[in-house]
């Protein structure tokens, strides 16, 4: 830990409660207490460790979507706005997290509206998905995603985040709870709703549910 | 959905593959434009910052605005209603001005003029006119006898409406007091000669000389003389003085304890846990009414559990967190850590109360999981 980054003394153990293990979260601690001060070192180093991590988790939960970067970055924007509303540093990843997928949430809730109202494109937008799909990527796998997109633009918003954060992220029923702010029995009842809806495509078997 | 999932079987590529592909698709963001990212992240904060600033300099903007429609009222209206607090005293200045008091009493001062609120218990209301005249209006039957002093002169009412003048000294005429009735019975009393109370019908009319060197102590003329316009000036400090002396910045006191505040920081942060603990104590103990006073019980708390193994004390400091910002953002945090506190001090049912408070406010919260493992 003491090597991880200039500034960060070894007292900033001391802190850690017993059975931590050192690494980000000692950083996060760090860090997390200085940007309370306005220290804007200290925001960097939070945006930088955790970007490509919100990156990943928003571009997989709103799939091909030019806002997706903005929702990014309004989650980063949130949380330095209100990080004295953080009670515990060690929480920095998940709250930002959780941040995030209220703001997916609430962008999907509105990008329908658009899209019944015949403002936006229809589902299937492969010039969006090739504007963010990941260098190296063939088009067959893109065609994929896209056809799984498509599908996920179908079903109800909650159903499809809660869907996605259980199985692409793979976090646990409370993880996904905890970051959708739902009760683990809806989350459950969301996920089985999206994997009916998604079982022919994804030829899920009850195995792999379990 | 069982039926769906089972009547698919297997294909050639499963779920997972799919899954994988989709993960692959959407893999993005290189450290190279973690750059851009962050420059375009800093004008966003720097421009929120900046309105967040703006809104706080419009502050006093808004309440000098404030101020000035106030002021604009005071000099072009006859009368506005202004509540008086007991023991202080109101002085008009070019306006004549209405007041309410305690049982819809009102007082309507003439220019110049200053009354005090000298006493309000269960019994009596009393008033004092220092300076002026002012007519006094009291409802029939109301609950508390009202009496006016003007110097040695004591007026007693029950529902009335009565004109009370202070006369100053001019030319060849002494001051005097005197009392006009316009509607009712009053009685009216010199104190310096004990005599027996006259008692005066409408339209009736008393005076009798005032004290010669002015005005009487009960009367007696505010502490600092108020600026132009209708002000009140207090014999102590008024709730609005008091929360005054409460802004942070204003106040050597509040200072303090925003230095405590930072004080706890840096130990905290160095690692000194006991001393930041001392100097959160030292916020609740000298800074109780301060409105950061919780979350410094709240912060306590947490160094009370995690890092001095005293989970009783942090139990303390988390229930006072509570009692001191009952609506706080930390709310949730402080019940998890109060039901873990008890756990950790095998009180099982008080553990279980903790628990259970907070199942009802957050039963999807991010303790949840963890909280309704506890007590069993």
């Amino acid at each position: 830990m003491g090597g991880k980054q200039a500034g960060h003394d070894r007292v900033l153990l001391r802190v850690i409660p017993g059975g931590l293990t050192p690494g980000p979260i000692i950083d996060d601690i760090d860090d997390v207490l200085r940007a309370c001060q306005g220290d804007n070192a200290a925001r960097e180093a939070l945006f930088r460790r955790h970007l490509r991590m919100l990156r990943q988790r928003v571009y997989r939960l709103m799939g091909p979507d030019p806002d997706s970067e903005d929702v990014v970055q309004e989650a980063f924007l949130r949380a330095f706005s209100h990080i004295r509303r953080l009670t515990d540093p060690r929480a920095f990843p998940a709250w930002l997290s959780k941040i995030a997928v209220h703001l997916v949430n609430h962008r999907l809730r509105r990008r329908k509206l658009l899209r019944r109202l015949g403002f936006q494109p229809g589902a299937d937008r492969p010039e969006v998905m090739d504007t963010v799909a990941a260098p190296g990527v063939s088009p067959a796998i893109a065609v994929e995603a896209r056809r799984v997109y498509a599908l996920l633009d179908n079903l109800p918003t909650e159903a499809r985040v809660a869907f996605l954060l259980r199985h692409l992220e793979e976090m646990t029923v409370p993880e996904v709870s905890a970051q959708m702010g739902l009760s683990e029995r809806t989350v459950k009842r969301r996920v089985a709703l999206a994997e009916l809806r998604l079982a022919p495509f994804l030829e899920l078997d009850a195995k792999e549910r379990a | 959905m069982g039926n769906t999932m089972d009547s698919s079987g297997t294909g050639t590529a499963s779920a997972r593959t799919k899954l994988s592909a989709l993960m692959r698709a959407t893999q993005i963001g290189s450290p190279a434009d973690a750059d851009g990212a962050w420059r375009a992240l800093q004008a966003r904060l720097r421009g929120r910052e900046h309105r967040a600033r703006r809104a706080w300099f419009a502050i006093p903007a808004l309440a000098l605005a404030a101020t000035g429609v106030l002021v604009f009222l005071s000099t072009t209206h006859r009368t506005f209603d202004r509540s008086i607090e007991i023991g202080g005293a109101f002085e008009s200045a070019e306006t004549e001005t209405a007041l309410s008091l305690p049982d819809g009493i009102r007082v309507d001062l003439d220019r110049r003029s200053r009354v005090r609120l000298q006493t309000v218990t269960p019994a009596e209301i009393r008033v004092a006119l220092g300076k002026g005249s002012a007519r006094f209006d009291v409802e029939p039957r109301h609950p508390r006898r009202f009496v006016v002093d003007a110097d040695d002169v004591e007026v007693k009412v029950v529902g009335t409406r009565f004109r009370v003048t202070r006369i100053e000294a001019g030319g060849d005429d002494a001051a005097r007091i005197e009392v006009a009735v316009d509607r009712g019975i009053v009685e009216v009393r010199d104190r310096r000669h004990d005599a027996e109370p006259h008692r005066l019908h409408a339209g009736e009319r008393f005076s009798m000389p005032a004290i010669s060197i002015g005005e009487s102590s009960a009367a007696a003329p505010p502490a600092q003389e108020p600026a132009a316009g209708a002000t009140a000036a207090r014999a102590r400090p008024s709730r609005a003085e008091a929360m005054l002396a409460a802004r942070p910045a204003s106040s050597p006191s509040t200072t303090s304890a925003r230095q405590l505040l930072e004080r706890a920081q840096v130990e905290w942060r160095a690692g000194h846990m006991t001393e930041a603990a001392a100097s959160y104590e030292q916020v609740l103990t000298q800074h109780a009414s301060d409105p950061r006073a919780a979350l410094a019980a709240l912060e306590l708390g947490r160094i009370q559990m995690d890092h001095l193994a005293n989970p009783a004390a942090a139990i303390v400091s988390l229930e006072q967190a509570l009692k001191l910002g009952p609506r706080a953002s930390f709310r949730e945090d402080a019940l998890a850590r109060l039901a873990r506190g008890y756990a950790r001090l095998g009180r099982t049912a008080d553990c279980r109360r903790a628990r259970e408070a907070y199942a009802r406010e957050y039963a999807s919260g991010i303790h949840a999981a963890a909280v309704s493992r506890l007590c069993d």
